[in-house]
């Protein structure tokens, strides 16, 4: 056994596909993740705007005290000056500052260009007028509370959390997906090990077959190199994503391990299956598997942020169904929702469906004696 | 050593065996002579119990194959027709491999691996992968795989396909001598002379059926065909032909694009007696040459069509 298991690990190992779908791919698409928007918090430039205080209203000195409450805050987001209207003027033409900010009964902006920065600018005028409207509303409706509410000052009022106080970046979503991805493309090395194996596929495995070593030994064999390899090509991934990307994979790792196993059992078995369609040419056979992947992968929400929930919205069987789905929202389950119950529904999911696919794939290449080859 | 009995296979409604009967004797080179598409891989898969098949029996080492009988597959080796090594290991690692899978033992495996490249003259190549090899090279590590753990019987399915002359030749002689050092040899090819250098009985299949049997001698003659006379550049009219036709021995006569075939059954003089008619008659020619015949004439006449069509 232990001879077959060797050389098993030493084919996969040296089978530059192989490597590369299962391990190399994974990693290169989180790098390219990470460099898209994985870094999460873009450092802004701090904005040069003018404030004209054009008179003494209410509403102008609450506008200039929320802008300055802008300014101190710890992003540093606008630098104010005040200046008189003619002089802001001057700096806006000479390109010295972005916009002006014209303190009064109704607070306008001014600005010269449609950029990033005009447009932040605009949105914190926006804010601050929803913000004005509010108290307006309060003092109409109930005007004991105005005091209690004005002494709050601007702060924000509403702060995006989770009930278990972890992640909910929208981004980490992609990275999920790509564990996802990462099980299903264990069905390359499923694949390498199946078309060895059988004596109607390849010539090799015509002779393994007429070995004096019993099928269920080489399929064990073969079956336990393969999985091995893919196990640890997804602990080198996850350790890629958590230790140098710094991914938020936080949860319970054995849970997280959990889910890989039984996700990477998958994978593997999908590919042994694919690789006894012995009447397809291998072509069509790479391409099922790659196919298959993608497209799991894809309505696991790998390309498309939002497609998972469209899927569950629509069609939440084929949620169900699709191992790299399941996965994920184990991940999730795990990593935002801490959520016991859901973890263990899609790990028992991810159980039967790794028993169900893992038995027909044995019972279909233990077979021995055909009826054509 | 191997018997096989009235054995029918059908791919639906295609009879690829059609009660096809062989028996094979230890220390024999056996050749399975027939065209592409005749059942020899059919047989051989047969054989092995990788095909299921529909009537008949088939005794390997007095024991009924199937496909769990691994003391019979032990003493089986087989080289196939299409390369069947890992590409990803060595040539030392893959005859390792396939050394395991029959011999447990490690010191054993170590010798006999080191036989098996010293057999096939593998010993520079052993540390390369086999798209380094060469055609023929590919072909010495296929047979090194199959012979490996020195088995009792082999079964070669067309080593020597697409392998050059020099090549070819070298495996030809690898095979005698595996025959020499015990192993018994069950070969298949539609190369004609392959089989009729090598085997010490043969088989002729066509249709699924074994249409003659016997060793090369024995099977020439069974045909009517004892010499076969080729005149080239060579001007006859029909009266001529005809009274060729009449030489004694003369049994056949064809005269296509100035060449003159005739053939005549075994007997002294023929390529004389053909000469002097010439002669007598001044007709004018160019190169002449006598054959023997060929198992090709053997088949040709048997079944009314060429081994290679």
């Amino acid at each position: 056994m232990f001879h077959l298991i060797k050389y098993c690990l030493i084919t996969i190992i040296r089978e530059k596909s192989v490597v590369f779908w299962s391990m190399l791919f994974p990693i290169l698409l989180g790098t390219l993740f990470y460099m898209s928007f994985g870094s999460h918090k873009t450092e802004l430039e701090t904005i040069d705007v003018a404030l004209v205080e054009i008179d003494n209203s209410e509403m102008s000195q609450n506008f200039i005290k929320f802008l300055e409450m802008i300014e101190d805050d710890n992003d540093k987001l606008v630098s104010l000056e005040k200046l008189s209207k003619e002089k802001a003027n001057d700096k806006l033409e000479n390109m010295e500052v972005t916009g002006i900010y014209y303190a009064c009964e109704e607070p306008e902006l001014i600005v010269t260009g449609n950029n990033i920065n005009s447009s932040i600018l605009k949105s914190l005028l926006d804010t601050f007028n929803r913000q004005a409207q509010m108290y307006i509303d309060i003092a109409m409706e109930n005007p004991a509370k105005i005091e209690e509410v004005i002494n709050t000052g601007y702060k924000e009022f509403v702060n995006e959390t989770t009930l278990t106080g972890k992640s909910v970046d929208g981004m980490v979503q992609y990275f999920y997906s790509l564990i996802g991805m990462a099980c299903m493309f264990g069905s390359f090395i499923g694949y390498l090990v199946s078309t060895q194996l059988q004596a109607n596929v390849t010539a090799l495995g015509l002779r393994r077959a007429v070995s004096a070593v019993s099928k269920f030994k080489q399929i064990i064999a073969s079956a336990f190199a393969a999985v091995f390899v893919h196990y640890v090509s997804l602990a080198v991934l996850l350790s890629y994503l958590h230790f140098i990307l710094k991914i938020d994979l936080s949860g319970n790792i054995f849970k997280l391990i959990g889910i890989c196993l039984t996700g990477g059992f998958i994978g593997v078995s999908l590919g042994i299956l694919v690789g006894t369609l012995s009447k397809l040419p291998d072509g069509m056979r790479i391409g099922i598997l790659v196919a298959e992947g993608l497209v799991l992968s894809f309505l696991a929400g790998l390309m498309i942020s939002g497609i998972k929930g469209l899927v569950e919205e629509n069609c939440p069987i084929l949620n169900k169904i699709n191992p790299a789905a399941v996965i994920t929202d184990a991940i999730y389950s795990v990593s935002v929702y801490d959520d016991p119950g859901r973890y263990t529904t899609d790990i028992v999911i991810l159980i039967i469906m790794s028993l169900v696919v893992g038995i027909v794939t044995f019972i279909i290449t233990r077979r021995e004696c055909y009826d054509s080859i | 050593m191997v018997k096989v009995e009235s054995l029918v296979k059908r791919y639906g409604n295609l009879v690829a065996l059609d009660h096809l009967n062989l028996e094979i004797n230890e220390g024999e080179i056996f050749g399975l002579l027939g065209p592409n598409g005749s059942g020899k891989t059919t047989t051989i898969s047969c054989m092995l119990a990788l095909l299921k098949y529909d009537k008949g029996n088939i005794e390997i080492l007095g024991e009924k194959i199937r496909p769990d009988n691994y003391n019979v597959k032990r003493q089986i080796g087989i080289v196939p027709q299409n390369i069947a090594v890992f590409d990803e290991l060595s040539v030392y690692e893959n005859i390792d491999y396939f050394c395991g899978l029959y011999i447990k033992n490690k010191a054993e495996k170590k010798k006999l691996n080191n036989e098996a490249i010293e057999f096939t003259g593998l010993e520079k190549y052993t540390k390369m992968r086999p798209k380094q090899l060469s055609g023929g090279l590919l072909r010495r590590l296929n047979i090194a795989c199959g012979i490996v753990h020195k088995p009792k019987l082999v079964i070669m399915d067309e080593p020597t396909v697409a392998v050059d002359p020099q090549s070819r030749n070298k495996i030809l002689e690898g095979i005698q001598e595996l025959n020499k050092n015990g192993s018994t040899i069950i070969y298949t090819s539609h190369y004609m002379e392959e089989v009729e250098q090598i085997c010490t009985r043969i088989a002729i299949i066509d249709g699924g059926r074994c249409i003659a049997e016997g060793t090369k001698e024995e099977l020439k003659s069974m045909i009517k065909t004892g010499e076969t006379i080729t005149v080239e550049n060579i001007f006859i009219s029909e009266t001529q032909l005809s009274e060729i036709n009449t030489i004694q021995n003369v049994f056949e006569v064809q005269y296509i694009d100035n060449i003159l075939v005739v053939r005549c059954s075994s007997a002294k003089h023929n390529l004389v007696k053909l000469m002097n008619y010439l002669q007598d008659n001044d007709i004018t020619f160019g190169r002449v040459f006598s054959e023997l015949p060929t198992l090709n004439d053997v088949f040709l006449e048997i079944t009314g069509k060429k081994l290679r069509d």
